[in-house]
């Protein structure tokens, strides 16, 4: 973290005290991510925030000219977290241009190791890396008379999950010691199994295909994805209460923290497993099997449902430069002018979109990121949609549609019903999540946790589904297709993080165009050329500062909870920092309280 | 990849596939797409105990990849080699045999995922019906694309497995036939037909 006083600067009628203070590369988070903020220590907010991203690969510019068939191989290199998201994705875009739909038994083996991907990523994320944010060792050096009132506060459900007073919570989340988070990588552990036995290797699966998957469908498959499944339906009756508990009191303890990372409700989620009785993965069809996803694909504005069709969400999509490291395109060909419904496609939409880097220096004013501006026009405005890290998206937009309806979940129009059956140690277990009143920090990570319990609930349908299939002897999981020699396709799915688009161009049966767009953008991205800033950047703008210590200590604690409740996950790299001549080396530390 | 705007490469390329440290250590590649979680853990391990004194140094192969993970190749480690032997090719993705004609590049890929799974032992490539892309080696991923097709040795290898392994499979089931038959003295009844005869 670097700091530097900006003397005379004012920004209202009070004389204020602005530090420009700098987090590149932020830890605990996947990638190069570098915020810039200036906080106002009089006002006691965070008065301008600039996100940035300083590493470039170019998927869109190498894909070109490549076989089809490779591109879920190669675009699951996009990332060493959700590359198996990647991977789905583009063989739902495949499917779509190459004319396949695969065996039911193939999509259930599909859904289930996504299904699994969720509940292994968003356990050691919220455990090993957010709960550090939370646990006793960062209270105490942060906001030590919250950790005073957490000693003494009962936690309301200690009779379930054995914790009796909320410190005792933030203690079992300390790093490395405390039990909880020792727990948590036990879970890795298994949960990574359950993804393995569905998709063969984690994180760039070798049993997806275009048409199906390679995985062999048999009792010994299901039963061993079952008895692991098991032990994560106990793990999350004790999970979700233990996180109500310790999010509901810093609601309590620090009355203000709703506006901790809070923006206008602007989320998108495209969608999370096919229903293989409905979707045939045609773009003729995709309004009508995108609705029977099992997390239903939407768009909420303040609190409410825009659309939950994806034919309209993927004529939505436009791409803006303005603040990053690229060229515009608009001399450039159009690929795809109507769609197969004969709907105008924009210029700017991923189909037709041209990436043409220019690599220079950071200027704030001028390019500063080598991420996008992506944004969803509703006829009138271009919106910045974000994930919210994904899980609190895909939440409210299920909720919202109110068609998800399997008995382990059901969706009413507000909420989103969880029925986790009886486990070895306890009865059945309801849960719901309720649509929050705000889109913050908090509500984020809560969300979190619900939807590990979703996962695990709609795993259950996917099995029961999987074993139907089994024994009544439809074990294919697998169907032929060819390539055609010209064809698009596009695949809508949810990485972990949130919204995950591919879209392909194929001319003379090769490659001709093809843009992944992965949620990070949509979160990450800096000021488009309307001058709108990105959703990091506004959420952590005017974000209260709760923090007990002064300049010369400064963690930072409420910026760095706003921007990993947004699960942050930037491909890999190490970046080194040069500010004002002096050379800064950044190392990579668990221990962030530390240093 | 070919096409790639970066010039990526990797650290022996860049400085060159003798060098050493000060201490005359080499680079030691671990390689994997993505790398093998244990293979990884393993070599660190490794690595302190010969900071510590008690390992000699790392054996390494030519490409800088220790032996003892590397020195064997996907096929003699995969678990449907047995298939290969009997000349038992899948011709779709989701059989449970022999994926060399669809794409599975396992006979020349340096590699031990078949042999030790993937996560505690389960999950994998071949061996679970992923074909390998040879992505351990330096030659990835341009020297194995299009990955989905047969690569261009297999065509004979397979053709002379077919015609072997047609011929052994046939032998082999007729023996199977008798050892899939109880021995002749497993019946009811008083008579003792085992070969027994008690001392009179």
């Amino acid at each position: 973290m670097a700091v530097k006083d900006l003397p005379g600067t004012s920004t209202s009628a009070q004389p204020s005290r602005l530090v420009e203070m700098s987090w590149d590369p932020i830890t605990r988070i996947v990638g190069s991510l570098g915020i810039y903020t200036k906080i106002d220590f009089q006002q006691k907010k965070v008065a301008e925030c600039h996100a940035t991203s300083s590493i470039f690969r170019g998927y869109s510019i190498f894909m070109k000219g490549k076989d089809p068939r490779d591109a879920h191989f190669i675009t699951s290199r996009i990332c060493g977290i959700c590359g198996d998201n990647h991977c789905v994705c583009s063989v739902y875009a495949q499917n779509m241009a190459f004319g396949v739909r695969p065996p039911h038994m193939g999509e259930w083996v599909m859904n289930l190791g996504e299904a699994a991907e969720y509940m292994f990523d968003h356990n050691i994320f919220q455990e090993n890396l957010v709960g550090v944010d939370f646990c006793e060792q960062m209270v105490r050096e942060t906001n030590p008379s919250v950790w005073e009132k957490a000693k003494k506060t009962e936690a309301p459900h200690a009779a379930i999950h054995g914790y009796k007073t909320i410190a005792d919570i933030m203690t079992s989340l300390n790093p490395f010691t405390g039990d909880f988070y020792r727990q948590a990588l036990q879970i890795s552990r298994y949960t990574r199994e359950m993804f393995c036995l569905m998709e063969g290797k984690h994180v760039h699966p070798s049993t997806l295909y275009a048409g199906g998957t390679g995985t062999v469908a048999t009792v010994q498959l299901f039963t061993d994805y079952y008895s692991r499944l098991m032990r994560y339906v106990e793990y999350m009756k004790v999970c979700v209460p233990l996180h109500d508990d310790l999010f509901d009191f810093f609601y309590q303890a620090l009355p203000g923290y709703e506006h901790v990372g809070e923006r206008r409700i602007l989320l998108g989620c495209w969608g999370a497993f096919q229903d293989p009785d409905h979707c045939d993965f045609t773009y003729k069809n995709m309004s009508h099997w995108g609705r029977k996803m099992f997390v239903t694909p939407g768009i909420v504005v303040d609190g409410k449902l825009v659309t939950n069709d994806l034919v309209a969400i993927n004529l939505g999509i436009r791409i803006l430069l303005g603040h990053s490291y690229y060229d515009d395109w608009e001399n450039e060909r159009t690929f795809v002018p109507t769609d197969p419904l004969g709907n105008a496609v924009d210029r700017r939409h991923p189909w037709n979109m041209h990436t043409l880097p220019t690599p220079k220096k950071r200027d704030f004013a001028n390019q500063y990121s080598w991420v996008m501006s992506p944004r969803w026009f509703d006829g009138k405005d271009h919106l910045a949609l974000d994930t919210g890290g994904g899980a609190i998206a895909r939440l409210w937009s299920t909720a919202l549609s109110g068609l998800v309806d399997i008995g382990y979940v059901k969706a009413t129009g507000n909420s989103v019903v969880i029925n986790l059956p009886k486990s070895l140690l306890s009865g059945p277990v309801t849960f719901e999540w309720k649509c929050p009143k705000w889109s913050n920090a908090i509500e984020r990570d809560r969300a979190r946790t619900y939807f590990q319990a979703y996962s695990a609930a709609c795993a259950l349908h996917f099995l029961d589904k999987a074993f139907e299939e089994l024994r009544a002897g439809r074990t294919r999981t697998w169907e032929p297709f060819t390539v055609p020699k010209e064809g698009i396709g596009c695949g809508f799915t949810e990485a972990v993080r949130g919204v995950l688009s591919h879209h392909m161009v194929i001319e003379n049966g090769k490659i001709a165009n093809y843009h992944p767009w992965p949620p990070t953008p949509w979160n990450g991205n800096p000021r488009d050329k309307f001058g709108t800033p990105g959703p990091y950047e506004d959420a952590v703008q005017d974000t209260p500062i709760f923090e007990e210590n002064g300049v010369d200590n400064f963690k930072g604690i409420d910026i760095m909870r706003a921007v990993r409740s947004f699960d942050p996950c930037l491909p890999c790299g190490v970046h080194m920092y040069l500010g004002e001549g002096k050379t800064l080396e950044t190392v990579h530390s668990p221990l962030a309280p530390f240093g | 990849m070919a096409g790639n705007p970066t010039g990526a490469m990797g650290i022996l390329d860049y400085l060159g596939w003798d060098w050493k440290s000060k201490f005359g250590i080499p680079i030691v590649c671990v390689p994997g797409c993505p790398i093998h979680p244990d293979n990884l853990s393993e070599t660190i391990l490794y690595l302190l105990w010969q900071a510590a004194g008690v390992a000699p140094m790392i054996p390494l192969d030519d490409a800088g990849r220790p032996t003892w993970l590397f020195g064997a190749t996907v096929h003699e480690g995969c678990d449907r080699a047995g298939y290969y032997e009997q000349g038992d090719f899948a011709n779709e993705y989701d059989s449970p045999k022999c994926l060399v004609k669809l794409g599975c590049w396992g006979p020349v890929v340096k590699c031990n995922v078949p042999k030790r799974g993937w996560t505690g032992g389960v999950g994998g490539c071949p061996n679970v019906g992923g074909i390998c892309i040879g992505c351990t080696m330096p030659g990835f991923p341009d020297k194995f694309m299009p990955f989905m097709d047969e690569p261009p040795g297999a065509k004979i290898s397979a053709t002379v497995s077919g015609l072997y392994g047609g011929m052994v499979r046939t032998l082999r089931s007729f023996t199977t036939e008798t050892v899939d038959k109880e021995p002749k003295w497993r019946h009811k009844g008083t008579q003792l037909t085992t070969g027994y005869h008690p001392r009179s």
